[in-house]
């Protein structure tokens, strides 16, 4: 009696041992909220800044090519009757060159910005697609699928939802 | 008697870990394998899509040390008081899997004149991209240069030199900031923090 005993018992362990620890056949799942995660990383935050910093930047140059024509301009209203032919030839050409100037710095001012723009936020969701493949393999997630507003995932539970805890490691990542 | 016993132990304990603390570095490999220790906090990675890239710092002592590999007729201790002067830093971009990928020059470079100007770009302008920031105050490298735009290795090597003077003295943390401009990785921070910095123990090869 106490062998059988023994041995169902032993048969058990063993069952309840298998169930533990055999491979798991459905996936582990987790989703981030995308939007979410792009808005508070810091390396988005810091693209941002450096790129109103350089659009601010270029501001002011065409800014300064604006002063430049208004003056030449300004000057040539007022002072037209006072010159002779020659000289008011020679202001419209001058005129023209300014707004050529400022055209064509304002064109490659758009040009740049979008590279720019490209440029940093690019690079930024690349670290955060990179991240969250690296963070995935380490917490050992097979999915980690991203909600969009377009409504790609109809609905999940909070439980599988690991946004905050992404963030918090990613941002720990691009600090140090 | 076994309360002597125990003395003794924690004597010995003590002593132990006193050895520990002054652990010198004997050979230039010894050196190498301190920095290269992720643990001792004188190196920094990032992996970002296919690209790695690292940040070492280089000590005074590992300067010197390969000048005098170089036959440099200076004295170690001439040579040491000259590299203090600097912060040294090695920038390495790199393509995370070494297999089948070709040369980091060539990545993401559509046309020949688009490779020359990022060589043109990695070997003179590099400066503009990487800056130290410690204390609030931004310093730019004094010297940013590529170490070869030709190499048999995939990755390479830019080589940071700032001078130190320009570094406020009570700052705990140097944070050395990358814009890549090259492979569209975004921006890169790579936290120092001068303790480890300052945790070399005593080179004492330098002295033979």
């Amino acid at each position: 009696m106490k062998t059988l005993y023994i041995t169902n018992l032993i048969i058990l362990v063993g069952i309840i041992g298998y169930l533990a620890w055999k491979p798991s056949l459905t996936p582990t799942i987790a989703y981030v909220r995308s939007a979410y995660l792009v808005e508070k990383y810091l390396g988005v935050k810091e693209a941002q800044r450096n790129y109103q910093k350089k659009l601010a930047s270029w501001q002011i140059n065409a800014d300064t090519l604006q002063h430049k024509l208004e003056a030449t301009l300004k000057f040539y209203q007022t002072q037209q009757a006072t010159l002779n032919e020659a000289q008011r030839k020679q202001l419209r050409v001058e005129v023209q060159r300014r707004r050529a100037d400022l055209d064509r710095y304002q064109l490659n001012m758009q040009t740049k910005a979008k590279e720019e723009e490209d440029r940093l936020f690019g690079g930024a969701l690349k670290q955060i697609n990179s991240f969250v493949e690296q963070y995935a393999k380490s917490q050992g997630y097979e999915i980690v699928l991203g909600t969009t507003e377009t409504g790609n995932l109809m609905y999940a539970s909070h439980a599988y939802d690991i946004t905050d805890e992404v963030l918090t490691a990613l941002n720990k990542n691009y600090q140090q | 008697m076994i309360s002597k016993i125990k003395h003794a132990m924690i004597l010995i304990g003590m002593a132990w870990l006193y050895a520990g603390c002054q652990a010198s570095i004997d050979s230039q490999r010894a050196l190498y394998q301190w920095v290269n220790n992720p643990t001792n906090g004188m190196v920094k990675s990032k992996e970002v899509g296919l690209y790695r890239l690292t940040m070492k710092y280089m000590p005074p002592e590992l300067q010197a040390s390969r000048e005098l590999a170089h036959k440099s007729p200076q004295k170690a201790d001439d040579l040491l008081k000259s590299e203090r002067d600097n912060l040294t830093f090695v920038l390495n971009l790199s393509p995370v899997s070494q297999s089948g990928r070709q040369d980091i020059m060539y990545q993401e470079v559509s046309s020949y004149a688009a490779y020359k100007q990022r060589a043109m770009d990695m070997n003179f302008n590099m400066a503009k991209y990487i800056a130290i920031k410690a204390n609030g105050k931004e310093i730019r490298p004094g010297i940013a240069h590529l170490e070869n735009t030709y190499s048999l290795s995939q990755g390479r090597n830019i080589m940071l030199v700032f001078d130190r003077r320009q570094v406020p003295q009570n700052a705990r943390k140097l944070d050395i900031i990358f814009t890549d401009q090259f492979f569209g990785t975004g921006i890169h921070h790579f936290v120092f923090h001068q303790k480890d910095l300052d945790n070399l123990p005593q080179v004492t090869y330098l002295d033979k």
